[in-house]
């Protein structure tokens, strides 16, 4: 037998510390497991809705509105219980006049839809390039997208998890936030700029936001990165803000100069066809945008517009 | 009776009176930052964040000496506080310094002497000290700001406190994470309570270690004697000690002393001679707590002198201490001089100052090193500098594009410099204020390596751009000619704001740098033009 005499005081202590290791140690590897959800998602023409709707108007939040209507509504995409993500563009520390970022208007829009069709949930977030707290701020988007009841938090750098990817050129493995992949519904809600390395940036350009990683090593190959991204994260619906679009100076502009009003909200269930429309937006076609032309090749969206049904309202 | 419980109340007021200033002070630095609503870059604190700054007269009188000049001036606070000192005596020290506060603190965390050295030659050591720098201000030097109590302690609190506690309060918050049933609690915490005052992201100080250790060592000064600091060395207690030569308040002693001598050894400042009516009104505190311990209650703390005594001591006995530290000081002068050597423009092609910062040599007359401005900056760009500004210049403040640019927008370090060291610029101004130059290392930079990268033009926040892409042809190994994009530096666009230098995901050493914009260019350009800047502005 030992020397030692425990006190039963002291041997409770010693087994509840025991037991509380043994316990949490098991939960922490639960905690890291990535939990994939990447639903399949119906790609070209569908029977009964057009491909895209796009909306033309003077008022940012009700262009969102009467699109998506056109389009069959919120309810479609958001059962009663989900957890959505709207996914602007919140990258910049700019104003929202300066077009650098998601129109605050269109984001508040969707969220309030989201919650009106059901959701139980509704987050929003950016991984952002300038400081987050300046991003989230001064583009307008945390306080709208909080007075219509979101959740909006800054990346937290715990929650990215390694995602492997196949059948791509660039791509092996590279860490995505989790909240994007975990969701039942992601919306993804870029703003239509031009951008001095892949032309333009629209909704697939976008989806960098909820990367991480070192995401400058895309930029040598960023046509065929996003190609291959969009292998593995297909929001279910893009939303492409271009009531202000930005025509020079892109990504972050600065000057209402940089500006152009164009008045317009494009959405599809089709990425790559979204994007496409949008570079006509900015007089491209889009077999001249790289990334278009290469997520076309790999079947993974509609360039040719004029395959589209394309419906067009005035609201 | 009635008169003990007054003499208990006098004790708890003081304690309650230095609690609050020290709370009102870390409240002070604490929301010394950002806030974003409103769009608007504005300083979080509804009161003056620098109002301690501008309070304080040793600042105030070096920056003078030094600019030779009288500055127009919001110092306000600084003539209550010297009309204060004139009727109350050197009550600042007891009351309201909080470094002096922390010193009272300290013998409860760790053990001190308690008896006072019977022999008191040198307290007048400070008042040397004090002389000396003025001097060094009058010749140019001003270095107050290594000196000064509330700058110190503004820097440890910036610098290193603030790092360790909120690496800390991360640290429990990291943990707690990984307990699945806390998290949401957690969660909430972290983003309503924890993000908004301590920042997203953990801020990083060069030299925290420095800070840390020097804020250590002068808490623990107090195991030699107690407030060893405000006793020989603190050139703002000194100042102030000047000042209550002439106060109305002042330690009596009625005939009642029984020379029990408790006083003599309690007395934080060591400030009562051999006999207990003997008084140094220079070195006096006015903490009350010799009238608080007298068992006869002899002490009082008045204007008058009716039915007391009362011997005043001098600051010093002989005039001959005076005039060997003036000749000591004036000698000394130009030796430093000669070690530093200050030149029109720093050698240092690096030496970044915040955007809206006067000319380098107006800028080291002017800064007094609160550290303010390392405070507030929002991206964590501003650091003090150890030797990239020289000896002399040594914790002024630094741009490091490196750990943060400087937000396009943001003109908070103009807003809280307390003595016009950085100038208040408009948002519109600030656009065109130039801070450096970036070069791009065409060696290093990936896109000059013919590998597209170009992230320096996707983050450059100028409009129009002040990098801008050009097509290049290039030849791969296999001999044929290929386009790329590469990055070009528009100089008369560029305004060094070093966001391209933070993003360049090169490791290391970025391949774009900002640089001092050369002498020469700076001049022909114009912009070193000198307005009337404010000593002591008030920031909100």
């Amino acid at each position: 037998m030992s020397d030692e005499k425990y006190t039963r005081r002291e041997f409770v202590k010693r087994m509840g510390s025991m037991i509380l290791g043994l316990v949490s140690f098991p939960l922490i590897s639960l905690a890291d497991q990535p939990n994939l959800k990447t639903k399949k998602q119906p790609l070209g023409s569908s029977t009964s809705f057009p491909d895209l709707v796009v909306a033309q108007g003077r008022d940012p939040a009700e262009l969102v509105r009467k699109a998506l209507q056109a389009y069959g509504g919120m309810k479609r995409f958001v059962k009663k219980g989900d957890v959505v993500v709207v996914k602007p563009n919140i990258a910049w520390d700019r104003l929202p006049a300066q077009a650098a970022n998601t129109n605050p208007d269109v984001v508040k829009a969707l969220v309030e839809l989201a919650y009106e069709a059901g959701a139980k949930k509704v987050k929003v977030f950016d991984n952002t390039v300038n400081n987050p707290q300046s991003c989230y701020r001064r583009s307008g988007i945390m306080e709208k997208a909080q007075s219509a009841g979101a959740e909006v938090k800054f990346i937290n750098p715990a929650l990215f998890t390694k995602v492997k990817f196949s059948g791509t050129k660039f791509l092996t493995e590279w860490p995505i936030y989790k909240e994007a992949l975990d969701c039942d519904v992601l919306i993804n809600v870029p703003v239509a700029k031009t951008h001095g390395i892949s032309t333009l940036t629209m909704a697939l350009k976008n989806l960098m936001g909820i990367i991480g990683g070192a995401r400058g090593r895309w930029h040598p190959q960023i046509h065929q990165a996003l190609a291959d991204l969009i292998t593995k994260v297909r929001p279910q619906l893009t939303v492409l803000d271009a009531y202000r679009i930005m025509i020079k100076n892109g990504p972050t502009g600065g000057s209402v100069k940089d500006v152009k009003f164009v008045g317009k909200c494009i959405i599809g269930t089709d990425q790559v066809a979204v994007d496409s429309y949008g570079a006509t937006l900015f007089g491209y076609k889009p077999q001249e945008i790289g990334y278009l032309r290469i997520a076309n090749e790999m079947k993974l969206g509609e360039i040719n517009l004029s395959k589209l049904h394309i419906k067009e309202i005035k609201v | 009776m009635n008169r003990q419980r007054r003499f208990r109340f006098s004790g708890y007021a003081r304690r309650v009176v230095q609690i609050l200033s020290l709370i009102f002070f870390l409240y002070l630095f604490l929301f010394t930052r950002a806030r974003l609503e409103g769009m608007a870059y504005q300083v979080a604190t509804p009161v003056s964040a620098n109002l301690f700054f501008r309070a304080d007269p040793l600042l105030f009188t070096a920056v003078i000496l030094t600019v030779k000049r009288f500055i127009v001036a919001d110092f306000l606070p600084m003539l209550v506080l010297l009309v204060l000192i004139v009727i109350l005596g050197r009550f600042f020290c007891g009351w309201v310094c909080p470094l002096g506060t922390l010193f009272d603190f300290m013998p409860r965390l760790i053990p001190t002497k308690k008896q006072n050295p019977r022999q008191k030659p040198y307290h007048r050591f400070k008042y040397y000290f004090l002389l000396g720098l003025l001097l060094f201000a009058l010749f140019g030097i001003n270095i107050i700001g290594w000196f000064d109590p509330l700058a110190i302690l503004f820097r440890s609190l910036t610098n290193a406190v603030f790092p360790y506690l909120d690496y800390l309060l991360r640290g429990f918050i990291r943990l707690f994470y990984q307990v699945p049933f806390l998290i949401p609690l957690i969660e909430k915490i972290d983003t309503h309570y924890y993000q908004p005052v301590m920042g997203v992201q953990p801020r990083v100080y060069l030299q925290g270690w420095l800070y840390l250790g020097i804020f250590i060592a002068l808490l623990m000064l107090v195991m030699v004697q107690r407030r060893f600091w405000c006793r020989y060395l603190c050139p703002l207690g000194a100042l102030l000690g000047v000042f209550s030569r002439i106060s109305l308040f002042r330690r009596k002693v009625t005939d009642a002393c029984t020379q029990c001598g408790q006083c003599i050894e309690r007395c934080r400042m060591n400030c009562i001679g051999e006999r207990a009516e003997m008084t140094a009104p220079q070195e006096c505190i006015m903490c009350l707590e010799c009238q608080e311990i007298c068992p006869v209650d002899a002490i009082r703390f008045s204007p008058f002198r009716r039915k007391t005594k009362s011997i005043e001591i001098p600051i010093d006995q002989g005039k001959r201490n005076l005039l060997k530290t003036l000749a000591l000081s004036l000698l000394a002068v130009p030796i430093v001089r000669v070690i530093i050597g200050r030149t029109e423009s720093p050698q240092n092609q690096y030496l970044l100052r915040p955007p809206g910062a006067l000319p380098e040599d107006e800028f080291l007359d002017r800064c007094v090193r609160c550290g303010e401005c390392i405070r507030v900056c929002p991206e964590n760009a501003l650091q003090p500098s150890l030797m990239q500004a020289n000896l002399e210049g040594m914790w002024t403040p630094v741009l490091v594009p490196r750990i943060g640019y400087c937000a396009l927008d943001c003109t908070l370090c103009g807003k809280v410099c307390p003595t016009g060291a950085i100038r208040l610029l408009t948002s519109a101004e600030k656009r065109h204020v130039v801070i450096g130059w970036a070069y791009i290392d065409r060696n290093r930079c990936l896109s000059w390596l013919n590998i597209e990268c170009n992230v320096c033009e996707e983050a450059c926040p100028q409009s129009p751009k002040a990098i801008i892409l050009k097509e290049d042809i290039y030849i791969d190994e296999a001999g044929k000619e290929k386009e790329i994009k590469r990055p070009y530096v528009v100089e008369s666009r560029c305004i060094g704001c070093g966001t391209c230098e933070n993003k360049c995901p090169l490791q290391g050493e970025s391949a774009i740098r900002v640089r001092r914009v050369p002498e020469s260019i700076e001049t022909t350009l114009g912009y070193r033009r000198r307005s009337r800047y404010r000593y002591g502005r008030q920031a909100r």
